[in-house]
């Protein structure tokens, strides 16, 4: 018997269904991840097990058994000893699933009263999920720790009643991606220690091959396909499979076109006749439309829900496939675009006088070149400075020091016939109030919003809309189409995809390619996506606490990097192959108003030494293209 | 008959032609015709903007001020009454004039109290006008109902007008405060953190105190008792009107802190769009639904304001009829024994069903306008 067994579940919410016929098995001690984009009802399953759906959603049809009792029968006063005492969640925000008023401490210590009633286990469960100096850990507030050690903090109470199953919503979506590791590693070595089973809920790839012993792929409300890992990542059955993994930017051939899905996740409440996935497939057969396909074997402990035959043998993945436009590289123009030096300083301001008592260093000294029709990635985690790197460019952010020269003339504030900015949020970056033609034509309102429509994959027709009618990546392509109207040659890419499905992101990440190539732009790109940097930069910048520590071409910087935290950046990202590599980054990022004296990455390299602590380490030249700041680049 | 234009219908008027002008505007574009069109689809809406028509229709008729001419005198000489009246007096002519003695019950066909008659001892004296009067008479006979229907212009003239003189400050110090930061974010912060920590109540005393003085050492501005009315009640919407733009421009600062970071103000500014096209454009079309909220509760917290200030005795001319003076006046009515309740039962009425037309309407209007609450 197995420990959680879900058979044909159901959830409704008023006349929507985004949860419908789900069944699933799960093992003790195994890892089911269930794998899906935005809107497919993965986070709506997990809840429907605890039972904690939204306000008018409920369990329509179906059962839950978990060890042998029917969880949709129990009283809620029985089901909140299943919660947390059998089932445990973690979430996806740690920010906002702590109480900001109470110590982590108490919030544990709660959990722990009701489900054991034993409070004196708070340091013990601080210290099992790794948080160094549990003690005073336990005093402190959330504001006082990181998102990391909030995460770790969530898991503890998580852990606190002992549960047999731990559902994880999305658990390191919020997360940097060294910290991820660092989760990751820790979820992967609790649920070893303990025995737990493990629902793993996530859009991620990568975090799937690392993580998970079997896979539900869920699109639009149904489980499309079921598999062992290895399988999965072998021979993917379902053509909606097949595509993702197509589009993704790290499986692809360097400057290729991504294969991409046309359109997006239907919206909840379509009403569905055949397959769902149906009017996005490409090996659509007539009988699609007409019946709801039924599971078929597809391979040992493998089924797909597909009217496709196809057997194991006849897949080969076809890594990088679609059209093989190839953008090409040729050699480094000369530079549009040079920065030198730049500083952007915030004072911290204490005091009745407000006097500046500390800086935070957000950008510390940083040189760039970017070359026209070329694309230049700025990697690096959160608070790194990167963004703020992009603003001062652009001049919304006046630098404390610095120059940034446009060929040869040095520019002052704002240029915007010559750079614009495309940002990271398609929600936040178009004003809800504004129809689309207003909003294309807001930096040159004479402009032919109708062929830039076209130019960016937009119908002319959707001109008189507001934004809130189209999704995320439509949005995005709007943000696009308001730049290309004053156009620019350079555009900065704040993390432009990184809101976004995968098979929407290549689609917009196609759009900019082909604008490269059409519109000769160059491109400064801002991101903490390795794959993504990968696939479409040329040369790469990494940052870390306001500095860049290295830089080079892609394939120098990527495949073989010089600098430590390059080498743990790179390992730290979770790989669909399931290779690992052992270079492991400890702790969380320093704070920028006090880094570390000497190399700032020293407290956290594995490599460091007494001269790392004392002095801040040169550029060191590897090749032509690629240097280093560390005394071991060499 | 002669026309007499006050200060108060002028504006009124304006305001009504602005409300007009507005309208037809917005109904040449096709955008907003479309959210138009789905305030009409609302039952809600429909019912509570025909509510507020009659009122404002009741208030228009109100404000159309004349001074009857009196009969000749023998050398011909034409001379008008120094009574302003207005067309709703010509129109309520039969409740105006058909007074009792004092206080009778609504619909009642004898007086409140006994009194000692000619023939027959102490008993209820029948009314001159039996059965006539909805909601009653006050002290001194007069109709109630017609009371009401003459507090309505005041009220709706304090509310808009209070408003009015209050938004400018409020959208312009608020918006400008968020935005610029800096040191006009802290000359402003000032101004209102001064204005808020003087007592209100104190400061509109104060202010309708000089203004008092004012008025009372120029008796020669003014050709009648009714212009003197007028001017206090500009007034004391233009007191309310100084004394009341701190809450709204406090909330407005704060939401505008929030939007100017976002990333369309943003994207904005890297186009090169000047600061006062930004505020324009995206500031303040999205704090639109925070200053339609905040006019209604204004407005009903303005009628109520005036309620107190009567009170108090710093509210509207003690001529001018109004909810403030009724309530005020029903304060002793409701200690007497037997208790006189529909002076303040009117009273409540009026000012009930007109504060709710005006915030279910406003609902409606601030749901049809926001385009993400379109299906």
């Amino acid at each position: 018997m197995s420990l959680l067994s879900v058979r044909d579940l159901s959830v409704s919410i008023g006349a929507l269904r985004p949860v419908d016929g789900v069944s699933f098995e799960l093992e003790r001690g195994e890892t089911l991840a269930l794998l899906g984009e935005s809107g497919c009802g993965k986070s709506m399953t997990a809840l429907a097990l605890m039972r904690l759906l939204p306000a008018g959603g409920r369990i329509a049809q179906g059962t839950i058994h978990f060890a042998d009792e029917d969880l949709c029968r129990l009283t809620e006063a029985q089901m909140r000893h299943v919660r947390g005492g059998k089932l445990g969640m973690i979430f996806q925000e740690p920010a906002t699933s702590l109480n900001p008023v109470m110590t982590v401490g108490e919030q544990i210590a709660e959990a722990l009263r009701f489900h054991t009633g034993d409070t004196r286990r708070v340091v013990e469960l601080l210290a099992a999920v790794g948080i160094p100096d549990p003690e005073r850990r336990a005093r402190e507030y959330p504001f006082q720790m990181s998102g990391g050690m909030k995460q770790r903090a969530m898991i503890a109470m998580a852990l606190a009643g002992a549960p047999e199953l731990l559902i994880a919503d999305e658990p390191t979506t919020a997360l940097d991606v060294t910290i991820q590791a660092q989760v990751l590693d820790l979820l992967d070595g609790l649920r070893r220690e303990r025995g737990m089973a493990m629902l793993l809920i996530t859009h991620d790839l990568g975090v799937v091959a690392r993580m998970a012993d079997h896979i539900g792929l869920m699109y639009a409300g149904h489980l499309v396909e079921m598999a062992p890992r290895a399988a999965f990542f072998a021979a993917p059955g379902h053509p909606y499979a097949r595509r993702l993994f197509e589009a993704l930017p790290e499986m692809a051939q360097e400057k290729r076109r991504l294969a991409t899905i046309p359109g997006s996740v239907p919206p909840l409440g379509t009403t569905f006749t055949g397959c769902r996935f149906a009017d996005r497939c490409s090996e659509v057969l007539p009988v699609c439309h007409r019946e709801l396909p039924p599971w078929r074997e597809h391979g040992p402990a493998h089924q797909v829900r597909c009217h496709l035959e196809v057997r194991v043998e006849q897949i080969v993945r076809k890594v990088g496939a679609g059209e093989t436009a190839s953008v090409g590289v040729p050699a480094p123009p000369p530079a549009l675009l040079t920065v030198r030096e730049l500083k952007v300083h915030f004072p911290i301001r204490r005091g009745i006088l407000q006097r500046a008592v500390g800086y935070v260093r957000a950008v510390d000294g940083v040189d760039l070149t970017l070359p026209a029709g070329r694309t230049l990635a700025l990697v690096g985690e959160s608070g790194c400075g990167k963004t703020t790197v992009g603003k001062a460019i652009l001049g919304l952010q006046a630098p404390t020091a610095g120059e940034i020269h446009w060929q040869a003339e040095k520019l002052q504030g704002l240029a915007p016939e010559r750079m614009q900015m495309v940002f990271q949020d398609p929600f936040g970056s178009l004003n809800p109030r504004m129809r689309i033609c207003e909003i294309v034509a807001e930096g040159r309102p004479s402009v032919d919003v109708a062929r830039i429509l076209e130019q960016v994959g937009l119908s002319a027709s959707m001109a008189d809309r507001y934004p809130h009618e189209f999704s995320g990546g439509q949005r995005q392509r709007i943000a696009i189409a308001r730049v290309l109207a004053v156009a620019p040659q350079v555009l900065i890419c704040d993390e432009p995809t990184s809101a976004l499905d995968v098979s929407v992101q290549a689609q917009i990440l196609n759009l900019l390619a082909e604008l490269q190539q059409t519109l000769g732009l160059s491109y400064l790109f801002i991101t903490h996506n390795i794959g993504v940097v990968n696939h479409l930069a040329h040369e790469v910048a990494v940052m870390y606490l306001g500095r860049i520590v290295e830089r080079g071409t892609v394939a120098e910087v990527l495949r073989a990097p010089r600098h430590p935290y390059t080498q743990a950046l790179l390992a730290a990202v979770p790989r669909i192959d399931g290779r690992r590599m052992d270079v492991k980054v400890a702790g969380d990022p320093p704070s920028p108003s006090n880094p570390p004296a000497g190399c700032h990455f020293h407290p956290r390299c594995p490599r460091a030494e007494a001269r790392c602590r004392e002095a801040y380490p040169p550029v060191v030249s590897v090749s032509a293209t690629q240097s280093a700041c560390c005394f071991f680049a060499k | 008959m002669k026309f007499v234009l006050l200060w108060s219908d002028a504006l009124f008027f304006l305001l009504i032609a602005a409300m007009i002008a507005g309208g037809v505007w917005a109904s040449r574009q096709p955008h907003l015709r479309a959210s138009w069109r789905k305030v009409g689809q609302s039952r809600v809406a429909i019912g509570s903007a025909a509510v507020l028509a009659v009122f404002f229709a009741i208030a228009f008729v109100d404000s159309l001020h004349y001074r009857p001419q009196l009969p000749a005198t023998p050398q011909g000489e034409v001379r008008y009454s120094t009574e302003v009246l207005s067309a709703l007096d010509a129109l309520l002519l039969p409740l105006r004039t058909q007074t009792e003695k004092t206080y009778s019950a609504p619909l009642a066909t004898h007086l409140f109290a006994k009194e000692t008659l000619d023939d027959a001892g102490r008993d209820f004296p029948p009314l001159r006008y039996p059965g006539t009067h909805l909601f009653g008479t006050d002290k001194v006979g007069q109709d109630v109902l017609y009371l009401t229907l003459k507090s309505i212009r005041t009220a709706l003239l304090i509310g808009t007008l209070t408003t009015l003189i209050m938004l400018p400050a409020a959208i312009g110090l608020g918006l400008l405060a968020g935005y610029v930061g800096g040191w006009v974010d802290d000359v402003i912060q000032y101004l209102y953190t001064t204005l808020n920590s003087i007592p209100g109540v104190l400061l509109i005393a104060a202010s309708v105190l000089m203004m008092q003085v004012v008025i009372d050492t120029h008796p020669e501005w003014f050709a009648t008792s009714a212009e003197r009315a007028d001017a206090r009640l500009l007034a004391l919407c233009a007191i309310l009107g100084i004394t009341s733009w701190t809450g709204l421009c406090r909330l407005l600062r704060g939401e505008t802190l929030k939007l100017r970071e976002l990333e369309y103000v943003q994207a904005a500014r890297a186009l090169g769009v000047s600061s006062a096209l930004i505020l324009w454009r995206h500031i303040l079309p999205n704090v639109m639904h925070i200053v339609m909220i905040a006019m209604v509760m204004d407005f009903s917290g303005l009628v109520l304001a005036e309620a107190v200030l009567s009170y108090v005795g710093i509210g509207v001319d003690p001529n001018t009829i109004s909810f403030g003076t009724m309530i005020n006046t029903a304060r002793m009515e409701l200690a007497r024994e037997p208790m006189v309740w529909w002076s303040l039962a009117a009273a409540f009425i009026f000012m009930f069903v007109l504060v709710l037309a005006a915030n279910l309407f406003a609902d409606a209007l601030r749901d049809a306008f926001d385009p993400r609450a379109s299906r």
